[in-house]
């Protein structure tokens, strides 16, 4: 399984009559995205708007970020959301936008959607302040409920990435990234001196804005199951969950898993890397043990001797977490953690809601409840008021000469859990 | 065992409540209906979803809905239940958690709108679980 990435740098997002890339600028004919967009009756209005670096901008509230990309020879991206006939993703050559996205905005079931700066200090905790946001807002028909209003951006979204990201295909200034993924029987008998490493990737998938989407369909509908870094680098897994703004998954955070990223960088020269395991975070105990289980015997059945966990949410997905670490290390599997913590304002609290003594190897991305004092912007795209409303706001958060006093996990990716943010620890 | 639900949401109540036992109380607090739980739980109780469902922090709702198992009446008479040490643990965790999150953050204060959502994503977590309990 080879996936070719032909990465096309975007410098800057222009509105023009004609969409194309010129020169690494984007331009783009918002009347074509409208148009598609409008494509879905339940939209009842959508418009455009840029967000560039460095600008006195704040985008909010942000429902899901996605590096806009395309499938050169054919086929879906986003595999399984808009054709039954889906392909599998992680094969031939996908062209991806470098440093931008399109940001979906607007209030969905009124509270869990995050905020993004493009300048002051946001820039310092969350990487979506360092690239070009081509934003869309989008209202819904009033007749839409909340589950489908959730469906109509997300799809909304992913349509539009792909529109855009075709604009590509006619650009000849690219870097190419091959990503080669060899069987596992293959991959077993490779480097024999190296310790064998699977990573098990958490995705929540619980309901309204706790989901997640694998090849179109609802991760509820999922078992722990083995996957390729190249199909998750490939548009496999799709946000549908914007609860916790700082660890929210975005889409963007899926095709670019800062852990596949490194796992691959040392694969071959420190570890084995020996593939993946897709975990959804059930709601019933009864599930979750089920998961332990199943999760578990994967990373066996891949020959695992090291397991990297990433987190993904808060309070019951910290129970996933530890159960399936206390059951690797219980088999003999070294077992490390990656999750943020909710030490309360001033750090000084229990971080965690569940805990296991096996579970001594953590990577923290930062406390979540430490807050922020954020400048005001110049313009807002969304709606500024909504901030007293999104996690990690309150009704006191604007004050009185427009500053935003927020919790840092309203910042989206403001801590995110595959370790793809600018907060972290160190020991002194 | 038979399924009961403590809610202080009157949306699990309305919805629910035909087919589930449920107590509700409006005024109970989220640390109250834990400790509600808790003290059903050292009698024969069981978790069926984690008592923080969801990944919305206890100090950003107000609404909160525990679902358990407990003993039926069978099961009392003859002094036939047990204690489930894992519900025992989640539940004084939660406890703790929720205690933190509520005396040691910014408070949210609520309108109407985002009173109304909340009790709406509380349901839907519910029913997930609910959903999931009768596989």
């Amino acid at each position: 399984m080879n996936l070719e990435l032909r990465k096309v740098q975007i410098k800057d997002i222009v509105f023009d009559a004609e969409s194309k890339i010129v020169d690494g600028v984007l331009h783009v004919d918002p009347k074509f995205l409208e148009e598609l967009v409008l494509e879905d009756s339940r939209v009842k209005t959508v418009s455009f708007d840029i967000a560039r670096p460095g600008e006195s901008v704040r985008i909010v509230p942000v429902k899901d970020v996605i590096e806009p990309r395309a499938k050169y020879e054919g086929g879906e991206v986003f595999p399984g959301l808009f054709r039954e006939d889906m392909q599998e993703a992680g094969e031939g050559i996908t062209y991806c936008l470098k440093g931008m996205a399109i940001t979906s905005t607007g209030p969905i079931v009124g509270f869990q959607e995050g905020v993004i700066d493009m300048s002051g200090p946001c820039v310092d905790y969350t990487i979506y302040s360092s690239i070009l946001h081509l934003c869309m807002i989008i209202e819904k028909q009033d007749y839409v409920d909340p589950h489908d209003h959730e469906e109509v951006v997300r799809l909304a979204g992913i349509k539009v990435a792909e529109a855009v990201g075709k604009l590509g295909f006619d650009c000849e200034e690219y870097d190419t990234e091959t990503l080669e993924w060899k069987p596992i029987g293959e991959k077993y008998g490779e480097y024999p001196d190296l310790p064998k490493v699977v990573y098990v990737y958490n995705c929540m998938a619980q309901g309204l804005l706790h989901d997640s989407y694998f090849y179109g369909r609802d991760a509820k509908a999922l078992v722990p199951t083995m996957i390729t870094p190249n199909e998750v680098m490939d548009g496999a897994i799709v946000s549908g969950n914007c609860v916790s703004p700082g660890s929210k998954t975005t889409t963007y955070m899926h095709q670019n898993n800062a852990v596949i990223r490194e796992l691959l960088k040392i694969h071959g020269v420190e570890i084995n890397f020996m593939g993946i395991v897709l975990n959804p975070l059930m709601t019933t105990l009864k599930e979750k043990f089920r998961d332990r289980m199943l999760t578990v015997r994967q990373v066996k059945m891949l020959g695992a001797e090291g397991v990297i966990i990433s987190q993904e949410g808060f309070g019951n997905p910290t129970t996933d977490l530890m159960i399936v670490c206390q059951e690797l290390e219980r088999n003999g599997i070294k077992t490390v953690i990656i999750t943020n913590e909710d030490a309360g304002v001033d750090g000084m609290s229990e971080s965690l809601p569940d805990s296991v003594q096996e579970a001594n190897a953590i990577v923290t991305t930062g406390n979540s409840n430490a807050t922020v004092m954020l400048p005001a912007m110049d313009k807002t795209i969304g709606i500024l008021k909504e901030v007293e409303r999104v996690c990690g706001g309150n009704v006191t958060s604007i004050q009185e000469d427009g500053r935003l006093l927020l919790e840092i996990h309203g910042i989206m990716g403001g801590h995110n859990l595959q370790g793809n943010t600018r907060l972290g620890a160190v020991t002194i | 065992m038979k399924p009961l639900i403590i809610t202080n949401n009157l949306k699990v109540y309305d919805e629910f409540s035909a087919k589930v036992e449920i107590v509700y109380g409006e005024d109970l607090s989220q640390e109250e209906i834990l400790k509600m739980a808790r003290d059903r739980i050292h009698l024969g109780a069981k978790l069926v979803i984690h008592p923080m469902m969801g990944r919305i922090k206890p100090h950003e709702t107000p609404f909160k809905s525990v679902f358990l198992e407990i003993p039926d009446e069978r099961e009392i008479s003859d002094g036939s239940f047990t204690t489930d040490m894992t519900s025992v643990t989640l539940i004084e965790d939660s406890i703790a958690e929720t205690a933190k999150l509520i005396h040691n953050t910014y408070r949210q204060k609520y309108d109407e709108q985002l009173l109304s959502d909340l009790s709406y994503i509380d349901f839907i977590l519910i029913k997930s679980g609910i959903e999931e309990y009768g596989r």
